[in-house]
């Protein structure tokens, strides 16, 4: 599915979404699966690199949404970022797995985050122009400042020790990377 | 100005990425509530993040996007996993072990004198899956010995999904099959399992066959042993299984 589509699937409200998520209406499935699949299996696929564990691990995140449905509050924040963080814990549980252990799908966490996208070769869609100069643009420091906090949910004073940086530091990456992902992508 | 103040410390963004405290997360909801300005920022913000996650993500399976549809009857269901072959046995022992646990819970919650009674049941029964499981480990070592050949039985076009594998332990000549891509075989029917000495001419003999399919929940079905099987097949049979296969009902087939 190209990105094009991806961003025109988008049309029902999220106050909507959020009352049929609450009502546990099935048809919900339907709607966030369009709207947030590619996104949160980015997220997981990401942390994992093994599609198919990855997609098992997308099944469970998307069971979790489910199961806890009457849990989100939108008080606490949008309905996309209690989905990440559910992804993100999904992801880490999977790492913590003997299995992922054994099969050494991730060669080790830590170091995969400081190499990003060299280990881990992102897919692009060549249709898409301009990807590729975006993530070359976007710059290792920027990749990985994303990659610990939206993707591995770090606190910026944890993102600061993990990467060994000031404080006031994380915070203008984090704020230049989204920005910079905003100029080229929305 | 509260929207550049928030804008500037770049608390938006760890908004949105969910990573700050309870607290601050209900502050800004609140206050980009009471702003379409900071609205309109967190919206983009989110599209961002999201459209460069989405980079990272290869195509979903047709399987998996069905999965997800259909969570709402999955959520019924105890075991979520597309990957029962490779953990069949381990999914078993655990199966068991989770059963006792509950058992021993059961026993723990009742009173003296009725878990007098039951303290009795619980050890036969305890005593059935310890035999159990010590007879899966078994099987389980003898699986994974170097010995064992996993034979894939390729669908025959008859139904296209189907598959399964044989394991052939060529040492103590045991087999098992996991059929758990196999469809539920339609009532009075059975699915027979064969080992071939030769395909040309074929020579089929019965290995035995996949009695109470449905009920099992892990579809593994230990086979008759064989001691130079070049082949094997599944054939749906009448039930009690036939002498030679129907090969009309041939379903899936592979060499080893």
């Amino acid at each position: 599915m190209s990105l094009t589509n991806y961003a025109t699937q988008r049309t029902m409200k999220e106050e909507d979404i959020v009352r049929l998520l609450h009502q546990k209406d099935e048809q919900v499935m339907a709607v966030l699966y369009e709207k947030y699949s590619i996104a949160l299996f980015g997220v997981i696929h990401r942390m994992l690199t093994d599609q198919k564990l990855a997609e098992e691990q997308l099944q469970e995140c998307f069971l979790k949404i489910w199961n806890y449905a009457d849990k989100y509050d939108p008080q606490k924040g949008r309905l996309f970022t209690w989905m990440l963080q559910i992804a993100r814990n999904t992801a880490i549980d999977a790492t913590r797995t003997k299995r992922f252990k054994q099969e050494q799908k991730i060669q080790n966490l830590e170091k995969s985050v400081s190499i990003i996208e060299r280990s881990n070769p992102v897919k692009f869609n060549t249709d898409q122009i301009g990807i590729r100069e975006l993530v070359e643009k976007l710059n290792t420091k920027y990749a990985l400042i994303i990659d610990t906090i939206y993707f591995r949910g770090y606190t910026q004073a944890e993102a600061a020790e993990e990467l060994d940086l000031p404080l006031g530091t994380v915070k203008t990456r984090v704020r230049k990377a989204l920005r910079l992902l905003k100029d080229h992508l929305i | 100005m509260e929207r550049i103040e928030e804008l500037d410390n770049g608390v938006l963004e760890l908004y949105v990425a969910g990573v700050l405290p309870e607290e601050e997360m209900i502050k800004i909801t609140k206050q980009v509530n009471e702003s379409s300005a900071l609205k309109s920022e967190v919206e983009q913000l989110e599209t961002a993040f999201m459209e460069y996650a989405a980079l990272h993500a290869p195509p979903i399976s047709a399987t998996t996007r069905d999965n997800i549809l259909n969570t709402s009857k999955r959520a019924n269901t105890p075991v979520i996993t597309t990957t029962r072959r490779s953990r069949s046995f381990l999914f078993y022992l655990g199966w068991i072990l989770f059963i006792s646990s509950l058992s021993m819970n059961v026993y723990q919650c009742q009173d003296t004198k009725a878990s007098q009674e039951q303290i009795q049941t619980l050890e036969t029964e305890q005593r059935l899956f310890a035999e159990e499981i010590t007879t899966l480990k078994q099987q389980f070592t003898e699986i994974r010995s170097i010995h064992t050949r996993s034979v894939i039985l390729a669908s025959t076009g008859k139904v296209p999904d189907a598959q399964a594998i044989v394991y052939w332990n060529t040492t103590t000549q045991n087999v098992w099959v996991d059929a758990t891509a196999l469809p539920t075989p339609p009532e009075g029917k059975v699915y027979q399992l064969w080992w071939m000495e030769s395909l040309d001419p074929l020579t089929p003999y019965d290995a035995g066959t996949l009695d109470g399919f449905i009920n099992n929940e892990d579809k593994f079905f230990a086979a008759k042993p064989t001691d130079r099987a070049i082949a094997f097949a599944i054939t749906l049979e009448p039930e009690g299984g036939s002498e030679s296969p129907t090969l009309e009902e041939l379903y899936v087939l592979g060499q080893v």
